[in-house]
């Protein structure tokens, strides 16, 4: 074929022809962008519209985290009323997920007096994310009270234990930060305890008996697919577990509940035990084993029962540290009429 | 008859593409648990479809055969995205509630459909009607199936609660998928009903032309 032919063919017809569409559209699309764009700035209007019910005028804060199972990813002050809009990350949902939440944190007289709204935003993983109705999302507003930290068991109208738990994180979170900012800070007292990294150290409290012995009354955090326990245990002045009691089950399932080791539901499992017999239990002292690694607790509900184990674990080896010293006061927190509570 | 009421008549009733033609299933299945969405969608897709009918019947003469169908994409495409920006700019809730839905406009067989079937052998303002029409017998359908799925499914009619009775499953893809295809039953045999009567009508009609003349003579 010739040049001359090449230019009077159809092959070079359909190439102009669709040169000629491409570019006309091209040309359009690029003024249309240019007039019709969304800038990031009017995004944001939209979006703090969306969850605050109004137009506000804003000024960004610096973020910082005081909560392990939250990250504060952006916060403003609400310039007209002087409340806090924070855009939390709660951990610990459902298979090691994440949800990601607008809060608004009502303030008034440099104090937190309220939720006023809890809009979610995104999350990772959480498949039944739509089970957490208005309703519940509500609740937060509803139960508040002074140093009141979300557990999952509080929230109504949604069947999703872990997807609740990353929720709660994420509110407690932006509470914690809030009020940081505003100085009112609260003492963990076992933030400087062994075995803490699935222990809810600001929900856990422990009380001292009459006879000298200890009850723990432990959360746990979520690991993969259960969300946290609420165990009680009781140690005795050796050490040893005396009573375990399992409250809340935060198995997915029933399924699950009854894949748990039976000694780790009536609490056989731990009692009579101190901190090297429990130790003993697993191989390779207190890790998280797999589920086919033959241990005593991988059961086929492995995770489950592994938080179980961890609690008994974080009281038995933290018993020490909270024994009454010389001077009459405990190794954490203020003395109590029946004990010493972390609140 | 007139050939723009026929061409109306077609998109809205006798080749309505949701209940007769049975096309643009995806969208319609994945909105029609809300009826501020379905509507939206159905709307969107008559602005998409008359202008991209206007555009491709005026380019008909232009086009070579072998390339049409890639223009025609390429022109829908462009639509799309205007839609898209327009949307997003002054209707942020309706973009947000269509979703991906809204750049899955591009692939609506009616779309594609009408083009190639009637806005390539067709007048631009027949091409306009029949894209108007196409789109409006779309959103017709759409919004029927968008009220009666929200409403049996969550009590509620574009947004506001009704009543506290719900049938869950019907605010599903799968529920959209049984009122559609009741939808159907119902639409076909009103059409099949009319049909019938119009012929008896018509053959009495016939009958008496026949004896008045057998008369006459």
């Amino acid at each position: 074929m010739t040049v001359k032919q090449f230019f009077k063919s159809t092959a070079f017809k359909c190439i102009i022809t669709l040169t000629c569409v491409l570019l006309v559209s091209g040309i359009f699309l690029t003024i249309m962008n240019g007039l019709l764009a969304v800038s990031d700035a009017e995004r944001f209007e939209r979006a703090i519209n969306k969850i605050y019910g109004k137009s506000v005028k804003t000024e960004t804060v610096a973020v910082a985290n005081y909560n392990d199972n939250a990250t504060i990813d952006e916060a403003y002050r609400v310039k007209d009323d002087g409340n806090y809009l924070i855009k939390s990350t709660g951990k610990g949902g459902y298979d090691n997920g994440t949800v990601t939440c607008w809060i608004v944190v009502n303030v008034s007289g440099g104090a937190v007096k309220g939720i006023d709204k809890v809009v979610i935003e995104s999350n990772k993983g959480q498949s039944y994310i739509d089970r957490v109705s208005d309703k519940a999302l509500n609740q937060f507003t509803e139960l508040y009270t002074d140093g009141i930290i979300y557990t999952q068991d509080l929230i109504t109208n949604a069947t999703v234990k872990g997807t609740k738990t990353a929720i709660c994180n994420a509110v407690n979170g932006a509470l914690d930060f809030v009020n940081a900012l505003l100085g009112n800070v609260t003492e963990d007292i076992y933030a400087e305890f062994d075995f803490v990294e699935y222990i809810e150290t600001k929900l856990t409290s422990h009380e001292v008996n009459e006879d000298g012995s200890i009850t723990f009354h432990i959360v746990t955090k979520g690991l993969k697919e259960p969300s946290g326990f609420k165990v009680d245990i009781t140690i005795n002045a050796d050490g040893v577990v005396t009573d375990y009691t399992v409250t809340e089950n935060g198995s997915t399932s029933n399924t699950y509940v009854g894949q748990m080791h039976a000694g780790i539901l009536d609490g056989t499992l731990f009692e009579g035990k101190d901190f090297a017999g429990i130790e003993a239990i697993l191989d390779n002292g207190i890790s998280l084993p797999s589920d086919n690694s033959g241990t005593e607790i991988s059961t086929g509900a492995t995770h489950s029962n592994y938080l179980c184990l961890y609690a008994a674990a974080f009281a038995t080896k933290n018993y020490d540290k909270l024994i009454v010293d010389d001077g009459g006061n405990e190794g954490g927190g203020e003395t109590d009429e029946g004990g010493t509570e972390n609140e | 008859m007139n050939k723009y009421k026929k061409i109306t008549l077609d998109g809205l009733i006798y080749q309505n593409p949701t209940f007769m033609l049975v096309l643009g299933t995806c969208p319609t299945l994945g909105l029609i648990s809300s009826a501020f969405s379905s509507m939206g969608m159905g709307l969107t897709v008559l602005v998409v479809l008359t202008l991209s009918n206007i555009i491709i019947s005026a380019l008909r003469k232009v086009i070579p055969s072998a390339v049409r169908i890639p223009c025609y994409i390429v022109i829908i495409a462009t639509l799309v995205t205007f839609a898209r920006m327009f949307l997003e700019k002054f209707l942020p809730d309706l973009y947000d509630s269509l979703g991906g839905f809204l750049a899955l406009i591009v692939v609506n067989c009616i779309i594609l459909g009408r083009a190639e079937a009637f806005a390539n052998k067709n007048g631009v303002l027949e091409s306009a009607a029949d894209g108007i029409a196409n789109g409006l017998g779309f959103t017709v359908a759409l919004t029927i199936m968008g009220v009666i799925c929200e409403f049996l499914g969550k009590g509620s009619l574009f947004g506001a609660q009704i009543m506290e009775f719900k049938i869950g499953m019907l605010a599903t893809p799968a529920g959209a998928f049984l009122v559609y295809g009741l939808c159907i039953a119902v639409f076909v045999y009103i059409i099949d009903g009319f049909e019938r009567w119009r012929r008896v009508k018509a053959n009495k009609l016939a009958r008496e032309n026949l004896l008045n003349a057998k008369e006459a003579a």
